[in-house]
């Protein structure tokens, strides 16, 4: 079952948005961050869900792939959105029952912030189905690459995350092995109570623990032993390519930034 | 012969310990040899593996490869580019995300640019057979497989040495074989001297030369044919002798008229079969 365990959330596709060069996506969803908090009416949320949606039909991704990322937020957003609903008092008196008193401008308020919601875990959520967390990294280090000026080790940073996405099919397939050894002795790791159960867990860690703690040693060995010496003056196989499109997406958001300008109240 | 690695009385002790894991071991690995180096546990022999390209470095002596000696901090590069290392555990070896990946890692760490690194890769796959494999992550490779990218890998920094640190215990035999034939070819078509360090002796037997370590000394050196006469050395080095010598004593003792051990399988067969 570990065999094909996909990493992140990625959803493989052929779409202009698994095209796009990892950094103008990154730019782009850190970008639209921003920009969500400018929509304050009808017309700008109207907008931004138009734009949000053109954009998830053009990621290819299916809704159901999206249902599962935002399912764990949907009771954050729900919740928001009766908080302002029964909380904000101002517009016209709808409906009072008791000291329940609904208002007008907490509806409308709480519309717009759990759309803000919504829109932002989309956005950022259609970035890791549409990237591999790989390229991610490579992206990253790149847009961080000015930062290494003020030593930030941006390089060792990429690195890091690289070798550990590599390794964590390595640790589950291990994590496996162990867990099939110890039930094999008789270890239960899926009843009785809670207390009991991360007690049985214990024996589990401490074995993956001490393998990992080899692992690095030794990959650190491999690694000197292969003319590692930094990131200065390496040369990368990894070419990250910027192409027309890229450029395109981003002064599409530009552009949509001076609509949300032009038409918030 | 020519020498590709010069070990000259190479003393060595782990830091805190009072007993050199190395005492005085002078070795000469000659250019487009096998040399396989055997010992038991704790006999040196990782150690002296691990000296060859500078990853550890002599208290006393020298180690030099052609001309360049691992002791020198601006030779020590040239030194890891030509030797290369393939270790025990496949896994913690494979830095890369995929097996392109993995293989450039060590040209990237060299700075060679980036087209340069795209042939060579696409060459050195092909010399291990691994072409189809290019865009698999590490998790869908066997053993086997991944050894046989940490020697593409190796293979793609042009190295004039090979050095295999016991590269083929933990694999199964179908993946053991996958080494040894691989090595093997590199080493008869393209000259790329191998080293191989092994307490497996079935291993050291297509070896050219085979040097027995025993309590951080070298114990005796020759061909295979020589040293595994030897019995009462391997036996006193901790080495279990290959199945074939074996079976020749057993055989010998039960009154077979055999004229001396045979070293494999082969070579036991064709005496058998001639007895009368």
């Amino acid at each position: 079952m570990l065999q094909n365990v996909i990493i992140g959330q990625y959803y493989p596709a052929s779409s202009p948005l698994h095209r796009m060069d990892s950094r103008s996506k990154l730019i782009a969803a850190f970008f639209y961050l921003f920009i969500v908090f400018l929509a304050n009416n009808w017309v700008t949320y109207g907008l931004l869900i138009a734009f949000t949606a053109v954009t998830i039909t053009l990621s290819k991704v299916p809704m159901r792939f999206l249902y599962k990322g935002l399912k764990p937020i949907l009771i954050l957003v729900v919740f928001t959105l009766f908080l302002h609903v029964f909380l904000t008092k101002e517009g016209d008196l709808l409906y009072k029952a008791g000291f329940l008193e609904i208002y007008e401008g907490g509806i409308i308020q709480g519309v717009f912030i759990a759309m803000r919601l919504l829109l932002l875990v989309l956005m950022t959520s259609l970035l890791t189905l549409t990237t591999t967390p790989i390229d991610i990294t490579d992206g990253l280090e790149h847009l961080l690459g000015p930062l290494k000026k003020w030593k930030l080790p941006v390089h060792e940073f990429a690195l890091m995350m690289s070798i550990s996405l590599r390794f964590i099919p390595t640790l589950l397939q291990e994590t496996e092995k162990i867990m099939k050894a110890q039930m094999a002795r008789g270890a239960d790791f899926t009843s009785g109570p809670i207390k009991e159960r991360a007690r049985a867990f214990v024996p589990l860690l401490v074995p993956l623990f001490v393998s990992s703690f080899k692992r690095a040693e030794e990959l650190a060995l491999a690694m000197e032993a292969r003319g590692y010496r930094g990131g200065e003056g390496r040369t990368r196989l990894r070419a990250l390519e910027w192409h027309k499109r890229d450029s395109f997406a981003l002064i599409l958001l530009l552009l949509l930034t001076v609509l949300l300008f032009v038409l918030r109240s | 012969m020519k020498n590709i690695i010069t070990v000259k009385d190479v003393t060595f002790y782990y830091p805190g310990e009072e007993t050199p894991t190395l005492k005085g071991v002078t070795l000469d690995v000659h250019k487009g040899e096998w040399l396989s180096i055997v010992g038991h546990n704790g006999s040196g022999k990782s150690t002296l593996a691990k000296m060859l390209n500078g990853l550890l470095l002599p208290n006393e002596g020298t180690v030099y490869v052609s001309e360049y000696a691992t002791a020198r901090p601006e030779d020590i590069w040239e030194v890891r580019r030509q030797v290369g290392m393939v270790f025990q555990n496949p896994d913690n070896q494979f830095v890369g995300t995929s097996v392109q990946d993995d293989i450039a890692f060590g040209l990237e760490n060299f700075g060679v640019p980036r087209k340069e690194m795209i042939k060579r890769i696409s060459e050195s796959v092909e010399r291990v057979g691994m072409e189809a494999f290019l865009n698999q992550e590490p998790h869908q490779l066997s053993g086997g497989q991944k050894q046989r990218v940490a020697i593409a890998g190796i293979l793609a920094q042009k190295p004039s040495v090979i050095v295999l640190d016991e590269a083929t215990s933990m694999l199964d035999p179908i993946g053991r074989l996958e080494v040894i034939e691989t090595v093997r070819e590199l080493n008869r078509k393209e000259g790329i001297t191998v080293i191989s360090i092994t307490h497996d002796l079935e291993e050291a037997l297509s070896a050219d030369r085979v040097v027995v370590m025993k309590m951080g000394e070298k114990a005796a050196e020759g061909i295979p044919e020589v040293i595994f006469q030897q019995r009462e050395l391997l036996k006193s080095a901790g080495l279990d002798l290959p199945f074939s010598l074996k079976l020749s004593e057993a055989l010998r003792q039960e009154g077979v008229e055999l004229d001396k051990g045979y070293l494999t399988q082969e070579a036991l067969v064709n005496a058998l079969w001639k007895l009368a």
